[in-house]
């Protein structure tokens, strides 16, 4: 396996690892112990860390970042519609 | 290396700083109030194995900023998972308290409804307010 192959196998897994929980969310519409701040700053921490991955040039990292991006705020969205409470 | 190469790995920084951060109050809630509800397991499993194959293709491309990060999220992953696998079924008293939690248990068949409170087992905080 070439290491772009590691890269994508990775890339393809953190695509499919957010539709878990987004259906989760979606389904009982409710966040539960979901952390609002946990989702918020992952969201800002992946905002940054995309911007890098540009400027590093990577294309595996760019995918990876730009998807977590996107994933991470749908979940922050929807944390914060679904839940109760603030943990 | 250059100004340019600095500032840009500052950013690197800064973004991983705030991944590290990120997961605190997750794990916090989760070790403290011992309470999984709401919290995806195939989600992590999945974060795991991606984060750990990410980390294996950072050091193959020698991105020290991307192995720090896909090494800390692979570990906070497992521990999310070691955690949330182990207080699956347990909820603190705020998220046991909201109605729906129950219907949902109840409706996946978790819980019956009648006794879900006695799912949650007191905490470490209240043993030591002594609650």
């Amino acid at each position: 396996m070439t290491p772009h192959w590691v890269g994508i196998v990775g890339t393809g897994l953190v695509m499919l690892a957010f539709v878990p929980q987004i259906v989760l969310l979606l389904r009982t519409r409710r966040a539960g112990a979901l952390s609002v701040k946990s989702s918020a700053l992952n969201t800002t921490a992946s905002g940054v860390l995309f911007a890098y991955a540009l400027l590093r040039g990577d294309l595996i990292f760019i995918v990876v970042m730009g998807y977590q991006l996107a994933a991470a705020t749908l979940i922050v969205v929807l944390d914060v519609l679904y839940s109760g409470d603030r943990t | 290396m250059s100004f340019h190469d600095i500032s840009v790995h500052w950013l690197g920084i800064i973004g991983t700083a705030l991944a590290i951060i990120g997961y605190v109050p997750q794990i916090t809630h989760l070790m403290m109030m011992r309470c999984g509800d709401g919290i995806s397991l195939g989600a992590y499993v999945l974060w795991c194995s991606a984060s750990s194959l990410l980390c294996v293709y950072a050091v193959i491309a020698e991105e020290p900023v991307f192995i720090a990060l896909q090494g800390f999220h692979a570990a906070a992953c497992a521990l999310i998972l070691f955690f949330g696998g182990r207080y699956r079924n347990a909820r603190c008293p705020l998220h046991r308290t909201l109605p729906a939690t129950v219907a949902v248990a109840e409706r996946r068949g978790e819980v019956d409804g009648e006794n879900a409170h006695r799912t949650w087992k007191p905490n470490t905080i209240e043993k030591r307010e002594g609650k």
